[in-house]
């Protein structure tokens, strides 16, 4: 599986809030200095083989994520991970599938030209 | 299980993937300001839990953090019209474009808890916002230029690290905005325990930060037990953590804080949620605070004790106050 940068840049969604306030700030003081920020920086693309696997991993920096399939078809498993730092600690496995065993996942079938 | 082509996940959500066929995944990440509590916990698990957890990526999730804190005191604080029969704010003269959107998408109405605790988290972040940040631990150093003992120097005397100078500023003036936002919200709002409809005194606030700041420390120090190291070493993320509340929150919470600190048990693995505030309620005060700050005191007042020591060695050219005591007792040989 390759994990690598998309030239997309962000685009507006209800729940994006980061979207709004970048576009009504612009002006503001300090933020001028940033206005030229990279802005596609939030996106990503994913390319994975047949029965490529990618173990438990947390969407990165506070973010939240959508992910969406461009082609081919996969499985995601969800976990919330909540405030419990005994989630990770003493240890946390993230290639075992039984690791999260004891809180409710979720797993869903994400699959090109499908939506809901 | 369910079938379909997207998928929004929280912030604080753990994921694993597997190809069923040959695959391309598009993904974007997002900030929602309804979810700001999840993030601040996500953000805090991923500092110190590093690599180990989640991706190591070089993307600056504070740069949205300080929009968001600039966009929120646009609209509740310097553009505040309050209409008090929704209890909620609303613009009126259309300057700002949400408006002709949904602002309910994005604003707070503080109907219920939940944006209580956005909001407390929108502050936490922006205290916290060079704590969490992997540069603030990276001596200064010239691109391409070795390591050198006057750059570790530096970093320990003036608190001189990766952050460029004017990104530091515009740190120090969103935690000047974000300290009004909540003098706003306590001005504006009152608190109320949901069992017996008391008022809840506005040290809330601090004693979310208190919290956060401790049981991050705990954290920290627990998983360095179990060697996970991440970026820095326990002493320094303490030090750090010490440093962002001196001069932002109320010294009565700075003694708390210490005091906290002495009394943890090491052993502990924290738990990050301040259950209280699930336990609130929120009305509208009878006469709201009206603020009109002026710019050159929200860098002021946003200035913590690791942005005074930085101030302090830009103005002096970063020079070591040990070389410039030496060549002062130099030239009175001369």
């Amino acid at each position: 599986m390759a994990h690598m940068k998309s030239k997309f840049c962000s685009r507006q969604a209800p729940y994006s809030t980061n979207f709004v306030s970048c576009r009504e700030t612009d002006h503001e003081p300090h933020c001028i200095e940033e206005k030229n920020k990279d802005m596609t920086i939030l996106h990503w693309h994913d390319l994975a083989t047949e029965n490529a696997v990618q173990g438990w991993k947390l969407v990165p920096h506070g973010f939240g994520a959508v992910l969406e399939a461009s082609t081919g078809k996969q499985w995601v498993i969800v976990v919330n991970t909540g405030s419990d730092a005994s989630n990770f600690l003493p240890n946390f496995e993230s290639v075992s599938p039984t690791n999260r065993a004891e809180i409710p996942m979720e797993a869903i079938v994400l699959h090109e030209g499908i939506k809901l | 299980m369910c079938s379909l082509r997207s998928r929004v996940l929280r912030p604080n959500t753990l994921y694993a993937t597997v190809a069923l066929e040959n695959s391309v995944l598009q993904g974007e990440y997002y900030l929602a300001s309804h979810t700001l509590m999840s993030s601040l916990h996500g953000l805090i698990h991923g500092f110190i839990m590093g690599s180990s957890v989640t991706f190591e990526d070089n993307i600056a999730s504070m740069f949205f953090i300080r929009r968001m804190v600039h966009y929120f005191h646009n609209s509740l604080v310097s553009n505040s019209d309050l209409d008090s029969s929704t209890c909620s704010n609303v613009k009126k003269d259309g300057y700002l474009r949400f408006i002709l959107e949904d602002p309910s998408n994005h604003l707070f109405s503080f109907e219920d808890s939940g944006d209580l605790k956005a909001l407390f988290s929108l502050f936490g972040l922006a205290v916290f916002m060079n704590v969490l940040d992997k540069r603030t631990y990276r001596p200064y150093i010239e691109a391409g230029e070795p390591l050198s003992p006057d750059a570790i120097a530096q970093l320990q005397e003036y608190d001189r690290n990766t952050i460029p100078y004017p990104e530091r500023r515009h740190c120090a003036y969103t935690r000047g905005l974000a300290r009004e936002l909540m003098i706003w919200f306590c001005g504006t709002y009152i608190i109320n325990d949901l069992e017996d409809d008391s008022e809840v005194p506005h040290n809330l606030l601090s004693a979310f930060v208190v919290h956060i700041a401790v049981t991050m420390v705990q954290y920290k120090r627990q998983a360095a037990k179990h060697n996970k190291y991440s970026c820095c070493t326990p002493e320094a993320f303490e030090e750090q953590v010490s440093m962002s509340l001196m001069g932002i929150v109320e010294v009565d919470a700075e003694i708390e804080y210490h005091y906290q600190l002495e009394m943890l048990d090491d052993d502990d693995i924290p738990d990050l949620a301040m259950w209280y505030l699930d336990r609130v309620t929120i009305t509208l005060a009878e006469t709201p605070t009206q603020l009109h700050g002026r710019d050159e005191d929200y860098m002021l007042k946003g200035t913590n004790e690791a942005d005074r020591l930085f101030f302090r060695g830009y103005h002096r050219g970063f020079k070591s106050p040990t070389k410039a005591n030496a060549r002062r007792l130099e030239r009175k040989k001369i």
